[in-house]
């Protein structure tokens, strides 16, 4: 089907463009608390786009292993920006003011 | 050159700019964790860079490649925290405000 192919693109195309607001993120924040925080959000949104647009694009693809991929980054993505955070508080990283 | 074509041309594009900015944080970070969070950032990416591959060759034989691969990117981001949770805070091993 063409149109599914269409509007896969369409949804990889959001996705990509949600990762690269997270490196856009990632480069111009002045601290690791505001690093992590951008990295975190939009990086989870923007692998799901991109998993979901992948699915729809393939048509003999089985989505019981792209929803436990789904759920595995919505586990371990904050739980990793959560570590970040938590190690530069316990390492005494003071935070970034205006 | 169909429009599909050049979706996956932006798809490339747009994942190789990030990289590109993961790996600028990875070389400049000032601090260790800034590091860590360029990589981290990396491994995600790259996950996604495989799914582009394999949506652009229609095959079904690297969705277990992207589970993988995220795993050993936390797993190696849990295991660098869990080295540097075990030093003391007056370490001389590492040192917050200067690169390693």
């Amino acid at each position: 089907m063409s149109w599914m192919n269409g509007l896969g693109t369409l949804v990889m195309i959001s996705g990509a463009f949600f990762v690269v607001v997270a490196a856009v993120g990632t480069i111009k924040f002045p601290d690791v608390y505001c690093r992590s925080h951008a990295l975190s959000k939009a990086l989870t949104l923007g692998i799901m786009l991109l998993l979901i647009g992948y699915g729809l694009r393939t048509p003999d693809v089985s989505w019981i292993k792209l929803t436990l991929i789904v759920i595995f980054q919505f586990v371990t993505i904050p739980v990793a920006s959560h570590l970040f955070s938590y190690a530069a508080y316990k390492k005494g990283i003071r935070g970034w003011s205006p | 050159m169909t429009l599909v074509d050049v979706g996956h041309f932006i798809l490339w594009l747009a994942l190789f700019a990030a990289i590109g900015g993961g790996l600028w944080r990875l070389i400049v970070g000032p601090t260790t964790l800034d590091r860590m969070l360029g990589f981290d950032m990396i491994t995600v990416t790259v996950g996604g860079l495989v799914l582009v591959f394999s949506a652009a060759t229609g095959s079904t034989d690297y969705v277990e490649f992207v589970f993988i691969l995220s795993t050993l990117g936390f797993l190696s981001t849990v295991a660098y925290f869990y080295y540097l949770m075990q030093l003391s805070p007056t370490d001389t091993n590492f040192n917050p405000e200067e690169p390693p």
